[in-house]
């Protein structure tokens, strides 16, 4: 996954955004775009409005750059700004009112929540991830993934750092949950390989179970 | 050594080493099983994928900024109506500030001057808020969401544009709230910024009515010049 730790802007690049350069911004948009939608999609779990983060973020690199102090603090200045652009979303009541009109969308009409396809289709941590409270989700994101300190997340959020300890510590208790869940099914399933009674039906459907399996990761079949 | 059962926020502490001098003991097999579980969940989440990134983002920036250069340029050409605008500006002001003047009072010019600002700022700001208040209470008023689930069987009244107009405008108001809570955290106000920001969220709401009402959509591109 690009994440901002990743990332090396070239110098010329950085310079150029000081500068205020058109083709310098198209640049930093082109490095720097797929690591701030990551964050806003993550903390956000909404595919649409993490594009609006990502928009907003660049705007306000290009309208704001004469404020960034040095070359090499461009990184971190779009990192704060785009997370600060996606907790504000978080906490907004505009978004808790829209999240419920999404909910209706999502029983009204089967192709209304088009932005949410892509969780349908990605490993399980990720809807391991969504199920968490909106807090918890970016604390955790923050903390384990973008690496700031919970006095920092406390800061961003307008609360404490024992908040944020708190959340983190909610958050693994969730997925420490959903992950013992996961093992216990993929243990069951590599028993019901190995019984007997599997593979005693002959060969077809000895075979069905194990084409099946072979879906639910490498670790399964060997 | 710890004596009491490791809590989640223990082992959290440990892997961050806010827990230097503890640590798991051999014979404590389940908390350092639980730890090794977290530092693998910890290692998942960083190597999720990447979520897809629509490749028309940048264009609409950038559409969005030579739109706004070419508003703001409108005054760059035509640079004599410009100062002519400016210098006929300057005189009345100078006429308004000095007409009412008293003859030996040199301090009160900065008095008057001060309070004409004052009072036309918290004029127009209280009209400001009050319009933004009127047109929220317009928008709450029609409760567009038990309207929207209501219409949901009428497709062209849900129109995919519409939801999506409606979602930025959302946002954007979300921004300028929050931007204008940050104001008010600040040591020292700034007025005009206020003002504008005010200004802004009254177009944005009223935006919203006319998305809302089935008027042009297009009138939320204007809106956003900050």
């Amino acid at each position: 996954m690009s994440g901002f730790s990743d990332i090396d802007l070239p110098d010329a690049v950085a310079q150029g955004v000081l500068r205020g350069e058109r083709d310098a911004f198209a640049d930093a948009y082109r490095l720097l775009s797929r690591a701030v939608m990551n964050l806003a999609a993550r903390i956000l779990q909404d595919r649409q409005l993490a594009e609006e983060v990502v928009q907003d973020t660049f705007i306000d690199l290009v309208e704001k750059s004469s404020q960034i102090q040095s070359v090499g603090s461009i990184c971190a200045w779009v990192r704060r700004v785009a997370v600060n652009h996606a907790l504000m979303r978080l906490r907004s009541p505009w978004h808790a009112r829209r999240s419920d009109a999404d909910a209706d969308d999502i029983f009204a009409n089967a192709n209304a929540d088009e932005s949410m396809q892509w969780v349908a289709s990605v490993p399980t941590l990720e809807r391991a991830l969504k199920s968490l409270g909106d807090e918890a989700r970016a604390v955790i994101w923050l903390h384990d993934v973008e690496g700031y300190t919970h006095k920092e997340i406390g800061e961003l959020m307008g609360k404490t750092a024992s908040f944020s300890k708190s959340q983190l510590a909610r958050a693994y208790e969730k997925l420490l949950v959903w992950q013992e869940q996961r093992e216990k099914s993929d243990a069951a399933a590599l028993a019901a390989l190995s019984s007997p009674g599997a593979g005693s039906g002959g060969g077809k459907e000895g075979h069905h179970a194990k084409t099946t399996l072979g879906n639910i990761g490498p670790t399964c079949i060997t | 050594m710890q004596k009491r059962p490791w809590e989640i926020s223990d082992l959290l502490a440990l892997r961050d080493g806010e827990l230097r001098e503890a640590g798991v003991d051999a014979d404590d097999a389940q908390a350092a099983a639980k730890l090794e579980q977290i530092r693998h969940l910890q290692a998942e989440l960083n190597s999720l994928g990447d979520v897809p990134l629509d490749e028309g983002v940048w264009n609409t920036i950038a559409q969005e900024r030579t739109h706004e250069t070419e508003q703001g340029s409108a005054w760059l050409r035509f640079p004599l109506a410009t100062a002519a605008s400016v210098f006929f500006a300057s005189v009345i002001g100078i006429y308004v500030l000095f007409s009412d003047i008293e003859p030996n009072g040199s301090a009160s010019v900065a008095q008057f001057s001060g309070t004409a600002v004052i009072d036309t700022n918290g004029v127009r700001l209280a009209s400001l808020m009050s319009q933004s208040q009127d047109l929220e209470m317009r928008l709450q008023g029609a409760d567009p969401w038990a309207r929207a689930s209501s219409q949901v069987a009428d497709a062209s009244l849900t129109a995919s544009s519409s939801t999506s107009t409606e979602r930025r405008l959302m946002g954007r108001l979300a921004d300028v709230d929050w931007q204008i809570a940050r104001l008010y955290d600040a040591e020292v106000m700034d007025v005009a910024r206020r003002e504008a920001l005010w200004e802004r969220r009254v177009n944005l709401l009223e935006s919203l009515v006319a998305v809302r009402g089935g008027t042009d959509p297009s009138l939320f591109e204007d809106s956003r010049s900050m």
